[in-house]
C-alpha cells in the first residue's frame, strides 16, 4: 500500500524532529503535515510524494541505478545575510550529500529519472544554521538523437523537506525546472534553463518579544519567513582537458526573496520586510526577516578526477543580493568536495 | 614412383612452404619517441591475393563496468561481432559510422548473447553507448587477415606473409591524418624478416569525462 506508507513519511519525519525539540504536540504536527489546508491549495507535498515514491517502487520496469556521495568542507562569508557588522557572520561548515537515481528508459531517446537525496550541513561558528534536508525528484529527459552530442531537454519536478535548528527555518520546497544542454565536443558542454520554487513553512506562533518591539501594534506582518516563491534563469559551461580536469562556470539570476538576520531590528527594517519573526538560530535576541530580492549568483569550479568514478572539486560561489527596499547584501562561498559515483 | 616425379613433388613442396615465409615487424612511436599501443596495422594486398587471407570469424566486445572490452578489435570483412553485457545495468550499443550503422537497443546482463552484427565493408566503426556517453570502442574492418594491433611496447608482428611490394596501412584513433590512417610502402624480400619503425603524429586524446562532479549531479 504505497500511498499509506509514503504519505506517513513526512508526518513521521516531522514527528521525529518535533520529539527531538521536546515538543510532542501531535495535533499540531498533524496540522502542519498538510500544506493543502492553507488557502485551499492542492496538497502538493502529498501528491508529489505519492507519485515519486510509487514510480521508484515499480518493480516491473527495468532501471539503471546510480548513487553519488559528496563530502564537502567550506566557508560562507555571510551566513546571516546581514548588511553590516555585527550582523555579518561568517562560518566554516561540513556537508554531506547522498543522492540515488533510478533511470527508466521510456523509449530510444526518452528517460525518466527518479532521484532521492539526503543532505546535511553543519556550521562551525553559526551552528544555529545547521540544516538537514531530504528530497525526491522526477525528471523527464529527451535526447534529440543518439549519442553524447545530441541536445538534451530535461524537465524536472521535485520536493524537499528541510529541518533547521530553529522552527522558523523549517520549510518545504517544491520546484520545477526546464533545462536544455548540448555537448559541443568531448571538451565543451553548455546548458541553460529556467526554474521556479515555492517555499512553504509551518505556521508559527505569536511571541511576546514581537509585540514588545512596538513597531506594529496589530502585528500585521506574517511570521512565516520561509513562505516565498522565486523564479530563476541560469546558464553554464563546462570545459574538460585531456587529463580529465574540468573547469566550469555558471550564472544564475534569481528573482525571489532573501532571509536576513539582525540583532538590532528597527522600524525601518520592519517596514520593508515581507515577514518577520524571532531568529531561532541563535540563543540571544536576534530576529529574522524576509525581503524581496534579486540575486546574481556566479559560480566557478575546478574538478579533478582522482579515480575512475571519483573526483575532487574546488568551488567558489558569489551571491550579489539586491533588495530593492533595502541595502544590498552579498555572500561568498568556497568549498572543497570529494565525490564518489557508484 | 619414377625418380623424376619424386623430385618434382619435393620441389613443389619446397616452393609451397616458402611462399609465405616472410614476416613483418612494425614498431610505432609518437613524435616524442613514446611507444604507441592500440594501433592497427594491415598489409594491403592486391585483390587477386586477398582470397587466400580472407578467413572470417566471430568476435565479442563485452561491456564491463560501463566500458567496452576490448576497446580496439580488428576483424576481416565478413566477420561477425557480438556485444554481450556483463554489467548489472542496461546498455544501448550503436554506431553511426559509414562502414556499418547499427543499433542494439536496451538490453541487460546476459541478454543478446546470440546476436551477432555483421561487418562486411572495410573501414573503421566507432561504437558508443546511448546511455553512458563516455563508452567508446573501435572495430577495424580489414580487407584480409593480415592485420595486427600494436601491444603495450608499440610492436605488432605479421607472420607468414607473401613476398613482394605492398602498402602498409596504419590506423590509430588519435592519428593526425585524414581518416586517422597513414600509408607507407614496404618491401618483403623472400625468405627474410622485415622490421619497420614508424613515427606517428598523434592528436590529443579527447574522451568524454566519466568521473562525477559535485557541481552537477547527473546519472552515470
Amino acid at each position: 500500500m504505497p500511498y499509506t506508507r509514503l504519505s506517513k513519511m513526512p508526518l513521521a519525519w516531522k514527528n521525529l524532529m518535533e520529539a527531538r525539540k521536546g515538543r510532542v504536540d501531535h495535533n499540531a504536527a498533524a496540522l502542519r503535515l498538510s500544506s493543502c489546508d492553507r488557502k485551499g491549495r492542492l496538497c502538493v507535498s502529498r501528491i508529489l510524494t505519492f507519485v515519486l515514491g510509487s514510480i521508484a517502487q515499480i518493480p516491473l520496469l527495468e532501471a539503471n541505478e546510480s548513487l553519488q556521495l559528496t563530502l564537502s568542507a567550506g566557508s560562507e562569508s555571510n551566513v546571516t545575510r546581514g548588511f553590516h557588522d555585527p550582523h555579518i557572520l561568517s562560518s566554516g561548515y561540513l556537508e554531506a550529500r547522498l543522492q540515488g537515481t533510478k533511470l527508466y528508459r521510456l523509449g530510444l531517446n526518452d528517460s525518466l529519472l527518479v532521484s532521492g537525496s539526503f543532505n546535511t550541513r553543519r556550521y562551525g561558528q553559526t551552528s544555529g544554521f545547521d540544516q538537514t534536508s531530504a528530497g525526491l525528484s522526477a525528471a523527464l529527459n529527451h535526447k534529440f538523437g543518439f549519442g553524447a552530442f545530441a541536445p538534451q531537454l530535461n524537465l524536472s519536478i521535485g520536493h524537499s523537506w528541510s529541518e533547521a535548528r530553529g522552527e522558523a527555518r523549517d520549510h518545504e520546497t517544491s520546484s520545477v525546472s526546464l533545462e536544455l544542454s548540448k555537448r559541443l565536443s568531448p571538451a565543451w558542454l553548455v546548458y541553460a534553463g529556467v526554474g521556479a520554487e515555492e517555499n512553504r513553512a509551518d505556521p508559527l506562533q505569536m511571541h511576546h518579544r514581537l509585540a514588545a518591539l512596538g513597531y506594529d501594534p496589530a502585528i500585521a506582518l506574517p511570521f512565516e519567513i520561509y513562505n516565498f516563491d522565486s523564479q530563476s534563469l541560469s546558464a553554464g559551461v563546462e570545459y574538460t582537458f585531456e587529463n580529465g580536469l574540468m573547469l566550469s562556470g555558471q550564472y544564475s539570476r534569481i528573482d525571489g526573496h532573501t532571509i536576513s538576520s539582525t540583532a538590532h531590528p528597527d522600524e525601518k527594517i520592519y517596514k520593508v520586510s515581507k515577514a518577520f519573526y524571532l531568529e531561532s538560530a541563535f540563543r540571544h535576541d536576534w530576529y529574522a526577516y524576509q525581503l524581496e530580492s534579486n540575486t546574481n549568483a556566479f559560480g566557478l569550479a575546478i574538478s579533478l578526477p582522482v579515480a575512475r568514478d571519483a573526483a575532487v572539486d574546488i568551488t567558489a560561489n558569489r551571491y550579489d543580493i539586491a533588495a530593492p527596499t533595502s541595502k544590498n547584501y552579498d555572500n561568498s562561498e568556497v568549498a572543497v568536495s570529494i565525490t564518489w559515483g557508484f | 614412383m619414377p625418380n623424376c616425379l619424386r623430385l618434382l613433388l619435393v620441389a613443389l613442396l619446397l616452393k609451397g612452404s616458402s611462399a609465405f615465409a616472410q614476416s613483418l615487424e612494425v614498431i610505432l612511436t609518437d613524435s616524442a619517441g613514446a611507444v604507441v599501443s592500440d594501433a592497427v596495422i594491415e598489409l594491403l594486398l592486391p585483390e587477386t591475393q586477398r582470397e587466400t587471407f580472407a578467413e572470417t570469424g566471430q568476435y565479442a566486445i563485452d561491456q564491463v563496468d560501463k566500458e567496452f572490452v576490448p576497446s580496439i578489435t580488428a576483424v576481416v570483412a565478413g566477420s561477425e561481432v557480438s556485444f554481450p553485457n556483463s554489467d548489472a545495468i542496461l546498455h544501448h550499443v550503436y554506431s553511426f559510422s559509414p562502414a556499418q550503422t547499427f543499433n542494439i537497443p536496451l538490453y541487460g546482463r546476459g541478454e543478446n548473447r546470440d546476436y551477432f552484427q555483421s561487418f562486411t565493408q572495410p573501414g573503421v566503426v566507432e561504437i558508443g553507448c546511448n546511455i553512458h556517453d563516455w563508452m567508446l570502442a573501435y572495430i577495424y574492418v580489414g580487407e584480409s587477415q593480415l592485420m595486427a594491433t600494436t601491444n603495450a611496447e608499440g610492436v605488432a608482428t605479421l607472420p607468414d606473409l607473401p613476398a613482394g611490394e605492398f602498402q602498409l596501412q596504419v590506423w590509430h584513433s588519435q592519428l593526425d591524418a585524414p581518416n586517422n590512417i597513414m600509408l607507407t610502402d614496404v618491401s618483403l624480400v623472400e625468405g627474410e624478416s622485415t622490421s619497420v619503425q614508424l613515427a606517428l603524429s598523434l592528436q590529443r586524446d579527447r574522451r568524454i569525462r566519466r568521473a562525477p562532479s559535485a557541481n552537477r549531479t547527473r546519472y552515470r
